[in-house]
């Protein structure tokens, strides 16, 4: 409904839904605020936004007060002007006025309203208030005197990142803002604390006098710490990014960042960054030496091993933070100049595990819907992951979902953040889920829940029905640990649901019977219709940053760029023509497969961009031998990792602070990252180094003077990214696939491609249910009888953001998470140190006991150094994909 | 989280599982059961707030906001006797100051401190509604009326006897 209202002497209509500073704003009429924030509920607490209406005798809050038909106010008459200047003097009676020490000075809101709304007199001579404490955590300052008690804070931290860490305490002039009983700050460290607070009462410490608001100029990047795909402005002077900040509507994260994008930032200038390139010499030692040398070695080194052995003898292993324009050069380099399909990243391990299902079932090789679509699910699952850690962002949609009374359903070893907002956290052993999945399906088929116009044209639904009546629900109950009466509810609530999806994870896929469970969760989807519309579809969720790039990009021994085959004639010929040069027409080895081959010594050279297998690779001993024995190791990194102080060459790349590119998140969107600061040192983009080796490997068509020629080039050659340009990326990125003409006409009007796959339902040809069999996808094994999952932290993603000393803050160390019973089990105190044994090798770590765990499970990060995951993966046990999750025994020491 | 059992006798718990049945919506019974629980333990400690919110299934702050906000919830261990002096209009008038610094002279302890022999723990709170009386101080349950700086000595004096 439209009401129309008079706002000083104007007319207007609008929404009946709107308060009086919403209709003003439209009018351009500036109403001052302070408690007010658009995400948050209404307080009306500062009375800062005082109008006058017609007809009510006391001034209103614009913020709290409804518009109505044909109401008349005023907002800045006499009256209301001395109102809210008693406001600010009120305010300012117990401000301390330490504008110029404060790190928010500049843009603070009661620094800007005092200016322009405030006297220039005070009549208050007492004393001001003097609160004690300032700092409340390693990385969040709160200065008490500065409050103004507007419950932003408050309400940012309880209503948006559910995690109400922070509340007002005592009363009166002594209330203060804090902590439960005043302690120190446990949380997600998500910063909406700090961007909430008008003032500079709650602040970073990171960022603590380091520079001036206004002195720092902006640029607006993608965060490189998941795929998420943030957007978010690093903000630099004298080439040192000091803070990074986010603007409200702004982005797939519209605003808000998690703790890795807001505190993560410390990498890029870090002191240990290598600042120029360094070849080993006659002594065996890194000495630093000019691009042109090291260059040289490279691509002198690469020619001879591809004349002596072949391209096959020379592999690529290319890291998934990497932009798009890095990846595409890295492949180009290897295909067309040193003559190999030996290319991959380190997630190629996820993606060859869950891609080829999703490509035989659906069709597509990507999640098929968006990730803000979650915001509005009526029902939810969460299968083998910890969204809100793995991908914060994206936690949030979940987490309003459920404020919005979403119903979402938990299946996971452990209990999350998520677990106390969620409908039901069910927490089930590792290849346990199947059977939950299985059961609920029975319950759909049993109560006739399922969409019966979806799967009229479906083959094989006696088959699936047949598949899950195998075992009683009684049994699968039993054998989950999970009541019949929970498998019953999720069911209803899922098949019944307007609005459901699936998210599933690492531990989900990969697990050694992670492609069955993939397939029961298509079942699932296909069976209740929930595929092809807003709202719907399935969510695979990895951490790596641009492992949809990768995917998009031909990061894969097996594809090139557009995700074609290799092994296609027509494909090859295709890119031969746009390259002016030869693909080579063999499948290359994968990442696990080259690191084998370079310890048997078949490999000769290894070319390593961005990863460090020593700390994140399955295979502990393997990768170690594998990195000794190979004849020629590059390695292009940011720090001198383990890895890069075993290469012959070290070549010095840059961050995403550093080049222009793009990035594409997990659902689709390509985005642009634009350059803050000069290249750290002598470091240069990866892109420029691979461009740099092509044209010195003889091949000129690897000459590119900035990104967007490389951009411009994936733009002919990726069909799917046809079209492209940073400028038409400019706005809000693109969703592929997406229309040409759209894309160049309509970008800066919201045209965002493709918002979800499967428009015209799922391809006819796959319309069939893959009735799984089987009940356990994981089992047991008596020698190792314990399951160690893998987990991604809130404060790390991969061995890069070691590198953080905010975030190293947080959290620096592995320990081994398990069960107080299973510790009683096995005789481990809580704090205790033991081995932890694995079939590859093993780590000594000590326990730490959470009551979050299933029986049976462990958890444990894996990327700190004192206990490398890669000691314990086991390459290719089963498939190369069981990396997320291992066998293990535990023995005391 | 921890169970009532482990802090709380059987009756204790049966008693706020009672409480917690009365109102629609749990948030509602914080109020009913930090008080029941001070009336136990006296005080309440950072376990029996933690308790409270679990209980109820509220973030831990909110106990802890409601407990600072009411002055007659203590988060700290008070004395055995609460010695509450009204501070608010008709009291101050009619000499609650000059009472309450003979209190603290009296006790030797400052507004919000317990006396060394761990009796007394004094507070001012705002109006008790006995403004006809004032000025007006209320000790655990009993209201003292038209207390002057002459009969606070007598009057502490008959709750040391109770000891
Ligand atoms: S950083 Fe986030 S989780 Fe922590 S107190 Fe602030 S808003 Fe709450
Ligand atoms: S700390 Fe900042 S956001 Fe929180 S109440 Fe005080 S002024 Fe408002
Ligand atoms: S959610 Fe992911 S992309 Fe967003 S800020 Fe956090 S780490 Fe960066
Ligand atoms: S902004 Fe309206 S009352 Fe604070
Ligand atoms: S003012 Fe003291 S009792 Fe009312």
């Amino acid at each position: 409904m439209m009401v129309r209202l008079t706002i000083d002497d104007k007319q207007i209509m609008v929404d009946a839904h709107m308060n009086i500073l919403e209709a003003s704003k439209k009018l351009g009429i500036e109403i001052p605020t302070f408690c007010y924030q658009a995400r948050l509920s209404e307080l009306g607490a500062c009375r800062m936004c005082v109008v006058e209406v017609e007809g009510m005798g006391k001034l209103q809050t614009a913020c709290t007060l409804a518009v109505a038909e044909g109401m008349v106010v005023q907002t800045g008459n006499a009256r209301i002007k001395k109102a809210r200047r008693m406001m600010l003097e009120f305010l300012l009676i117990n401000h301390p006025l330490e504008c110029t020490v404060c790190d928010a000075s500049g843009e603070c809101t009661l620094q800007d309203f005092a200016f322009k709304y405030g006297s220039a007199e005070t009549r208050f001579t007492g004393e001001k208030r003097v609160l004690r404490d300032q700092i409340i955590s390693p990385l969040i300052n709160r200065n008490l005197n500065r409050c103004i008690q507007c419950k932003r804070c408050v309400r940012v931290c309880d209503e948006i990142q559910g995690v109400t860490a922070l509340g007002m305490s005592y009363r009166g002039a002594d209330t203060i803002v804090g902590p439960f009983m005043d302690k120190s700050l446990d949380c997600e460290y998500c910063s909406h604390c700090i961007w909430s607070c008008p003032v500079g009462a709650i602040t970073s410490r990171a960022m603590k006098y380091r520079a001036r608001t206004w002195e720092m100029d902006k640029a607006e990047a993608i965060c490189p710490f998941c795929s998420c795909g943030c957007t978010l402005h690093y903000n630099h002077k004298d080439n040192v990014v000091h803070r990074v900040t986010h603007t409200e509507g702004r982005g797939i994260n519209q605003g808000s960042l998690c703790s890795k994008g807001y505190f993560g930032y410390d990498v890029i200038n870090h002191p240990e960054r290598i600042t120029s390139p360094m070849v080993r010499n006659a002594e065996g030692v890194l000495r630093t030496v000019t691009w042109e040398a090291a260059l040289t070695t490279v691509a002198g080194k690469m020619g001879q091993i591809k004349d002596d052995n072949g391209g096959s003898s020379i592999g690529g292993i290319v890291s998934d933070r990497l932009t798009n324009e890095d990846l595409y050069l890295f492949q180009k380099l290897m295909r067309s100049v040193y003559s190999t399909n030996n290319v991959d990243t380190p997630s190629g391990m996820w993606s060859r595990a869950v891609l080829p299902v999703l490509e035989d079932r659906l069709g597509v090789f990507a999640a098929t819907n968006s990730t803000d679509e979650l915001n509005y699910v009526d029902a939810l699952l969460i299968v083998g992951c910890d969204v809100t850690v793995s991908h914060p962002i994206t936690g949030l949609r979940v987490k309003h979902a459920i404020h919005r009374g979403g119903l979402v359903t938990e299946i996971n070893p452990r209990r999350t953040a998520l677990s106390r907002l969620a409908k039901r956290s069910l927490t089930v052993a590792v290849g346990k889920e199947l059977a939950l999945v299985k059961g609920m399906i029975a319950v759909i088929i049993e109560e006739g829940l399922y969409d019966s116009e979806a799967v009229k044209d479906y083959k094989k639904l006696s088959d699936l029905e047949f598949s899950v009546k195998e075992k009683d629900l009684n049994v699968i109950a039993r054998n989950t640990d999970v009541s019949v009466d929970d498998i019953v509810q999720t069911a209803r609530e899922f098949a019944g649901a307007g609005k459901a999806a699936i998210i599933f994870g690492e531990t989900a896929a990969l697990h050694s019977g992670g492609d069955l469970l993939i397939n029961a969760l298509i079942d699932l989807l296909m069976l209740t219709g929930k595929l092809g519309q807003e709202g719907f579809g399935l969510y695979p969720v990895i951490a790596s940053t641009n492992f949809q790039g990768t995917v998009d990009m031909g990061i894969a021994p097996d594809r090139l760029p557009g995700h074609v085959e290799v092994s296609s004639a027509t494909e090859r010929k295709k890119f031969e023509k746009a390259w002016n040069a030869k693909v080579p027409k063999d499948t290359g080895m994968n990442a696990l497969e080259m690191i084998q081959a370079a310890a048997d010594g078949n490999l000769k050279a290894l070319y390593l961009a961005g990863v460090n297998p020593l700390a994140t690779f399955p295979g502990g001993k393997v990768v170690a031998e594998a990195l000794k024995t190979v004849e020629f190791l590059v390695v292009q990194e940011l720090f001198l990792t383990e890895t890069a102080s075993m290469a012959d060459v070290v070549l010095p790349a840059g961050t995403l602070a550093e080049k222009n590119g793009t990035l594409t998140s997990m659902d689709r969107r390509i985005q642009r990252t634009q350059k803050a600061i000069d290249s750290v040192g002598l470091s240069r983009p990866d892109w420029r180094i691979f461009s740099d080796l092509g044209v010195m490997g003889g091949e000129n068509g690897m000459k590119y003077v900035n990104a967007a020629e490389v951009l411009d080039e994936i733009a002919q050659t990726v069909p799917f990214y046809s079209g492209i340009s940073q400028h038409i990326l400019a706005d809000n990125g693109l969703q592929w696939p997406f229309s040409r003409e759209d894309a160049r006409e309509k970008f800066h009007e919201g045209y965002l491609g493709t918002r979800h796959l499967l428009m015209d339902g799922v391809p006819l040809d796959k319309r069939i249910f893959s009735a799984v069999s089987g009940w356990d996808t994981h089992g047991a094994d008596s020698q190792y009888p314990m399951t160690l999952v893998f987990e991604d932290l809130l404060f790390h993603s991969g061995s890069f953001t070691r590198y953080s000393e905010s975030l190293n803050k947080l959290a620096s160390e592995a320990t081994l998470l398990m069960n107080p019973q299973t510790g009683i089990g096995l005789d481990v105190p809580d704090g205790s140190t033991v081995r932890t044994v694995s079939a590859q090798g093993e780590v000594s770590v000590a326990v730490s006991y959470s009551e979050d765990l299933a029986l049976g499970v462990l958890f444990m990060p894996r990327h700190f150094a004192n206990a490398p995951a890669s000691a314990l993966m086991v390459p290719g046990r089963n498939r190369d994909a069981e990396t997320a999750v291992v066998r293990v025994k535990v023995v005391k020491v | 989280m921890m169970k009532s059992t482990e802090i709380f006798s059987a009756r204790e718990s049966k008693e706020m599982e009672d409480i917690l049945s009365r109102y629609e919506a749990s948030a509602s019974a914080i109020l009913p059961l930090l008080h029941y629980v001070q009336s136990i333990q006296g005080h309440l400690s950072e376990e029996a707030l933690t308790f409270v919110a679990e209980f109820i299934g509220v973030p831990h702050v909110r106990t802890f906001e409601v407990a600072t906000y009411y002055t007659m919830l203590f988060t700290e261990p008070v004395g055995r006797h609460l010695v509450q002096v009204c501070r608010n209009l008709s009291c101050h008038v009619n000499g609650a100051e000059n009472v309450l610094e003979a209190l603290k002279k009296e006790l030797g302890v400052d507004v919000g401190k317990t006396s060394d022999d761990g009796l007394f723990t004094l507070v001012e709170v705002e109006c008790i509604g006995a403004c006809d009386h004032a000025p007006a101080v209320m000790i655990d349950e009993d209201l003292h009326r038209k207390v002057s700086e002459d009969s606070v000595n007598r009057i502490l004096g008959s709750y040391r006897e109770k000891v």
